[in-house]
Order: C-alpha cells, then structure tokens, then sequence
C-alpha cells in the first residue's frame, strides 16, 4: 500500500514519511501519525498517547533506557495491537512500543519491532513509500 | 510561461481534478524545495539510533506477553 510523503509543519520543504495507524490496548484504541523510522531501533509511544489508551505506568513495570534526545527521560514496555483499515484490517499485530515519559516526542515506527511486521520501501524521489504486511512463513 | 494548451486542458478539469492537480504541484515544490537546508532552522531529530539495548529489552518483553497470552488460552499445555 502507497503511502503520500507528508510536509512537516513550520520546517518549510522538508517532507517525512508518515503513515496512520490505529493503536490498541484493552479495550480502547486511537489513531495516531507516526514516522516511520528504519534508522530507529525501537519503536516510540508518547506518554499522552499511552494515557489516552487507559494504559497506567506503574502496571508496566519493564524499564527501556532511550538514547539521543529522548535519553534523559523514563521509559517503560508497553505491547499494543496495531492495524491500518486499509492495510491489515482484520489482521492486528503485536507491537511493542518504548512507551516515554515524553510528552514532545513523535510516535515512531522503528526496528524493532515495525520493521519485523511490516515490509516497507522508501521511494522519496516520487513522494511516496510502500508499507505491506510481512508475507507470512 | 504556461502554454495555452495546458491552461486550456486545466481549465477543462474538474473541481475534484484541479484540487488534485494542486496538491500535485504543491508536494513537487515542497520536495524541490528540501533540497537546501535552511540557516538558522532547527531540524529535530528524535531517531534513538543505536538503541540495541532497549530493543533487547522490547523484545524479551514481548516474548514474556506471547507465553503469558499461551498460558492464559491453554493453560494446561505449558
């Protein structure tokens, strides 16, 4: 599936591949924009986005150290489920976010483990990228 | 300097074509233009590169939640 580069705003001609996703954990779910990331190790959850999804810090106890910017603030495990309507409708993955006490960072598809479930193509000369569920084994 | 075949074909289109082909126009300047940075711009950058602990740690977490959710569905199995 095609995914459009998008403009970032107030960093006038600098376009980012960004695509939607609908995050699940419990019974709640949200759509968030998130960057995807093939230089970034882990994945990246806000910690706004981690409240709006009725997930509670102290029930996740598993600490991630961050690096770079992101480094000096507190970071927990956090396994959500995850599907795009026109993507994976009916096939929701599991994964698992560096859920950061940040509240100014992105939400990032990164490495680990974006990268393992989804196959992903850069074409950033024609504006564009492609994401497609794994093949299955 | 337009040609009047093209500003004619344009104005042939559609309401829904012509937003389209200004949006087209609009992503080709955008990308023309992030050819040069600009001075003075801050460009964040909120990639963890190198990060391979915190992916461990991701990754044996998620393996714990898989046999935890086996446990759960079948808990005589295990």
């Amino acid at each position: 599936m095609h995914f459009d580069y998008t403009p970032v705003i107030g960093l006038p001609g600098i376009m980012m591949p960004r695509m939607n996703l609908i995050l699940a954990y419990s019974s709640q779910s949200i759509e968030v924009v998130g960057l995807v990331d093939s230089g970034s190790t882990v994945n990246v959850l806000p910690y706004s986005a981690g409240l709006q999804l009725g997930a509670v810090w102290d029930d996740h106890p598993v600490q991630v150290q961050l690096v770079g910017n992101l480094a000096r603030f507190e970071a927990r495990a956090l396994r959500l489920f995850a599907y795009h309507p026109d993507l994976n409708p009916t096939k929701p993955v599991k994964l698992v976010f560096a859920w950061t006490r940040a509240e100014n960072a992105p939400v990032i598809f990164g490495q680990t483990n974006f990268f393992t479930e989804f196959d992903v193509c850069f074409f950033k000369s024609a504006g564009f990228f492609e994401v497609n569920l794994k093949a299955a084994k | 300097m337009l040609s009047d075949t093209l500003v004619r074909e344009l104005r042939r289109l559609s309401h829904a074509e012509k937003l389209s082909a200004m949006q087209l126009l609009v992503s080709e300047l955008a990308s023309e233009d992030s050819a040069t940075l600009q001075a003075g711009m801050e460009y964040p950058i909120y990639t963890p590169l190198g990060n391979e602990e915190a992916a461990k740690t991701l990754l044996d977490y998620l393996e714990a939640q898989e046999l935890e959710d086996r446990k759960r569905e079948q808990p005589d199995a295990l």
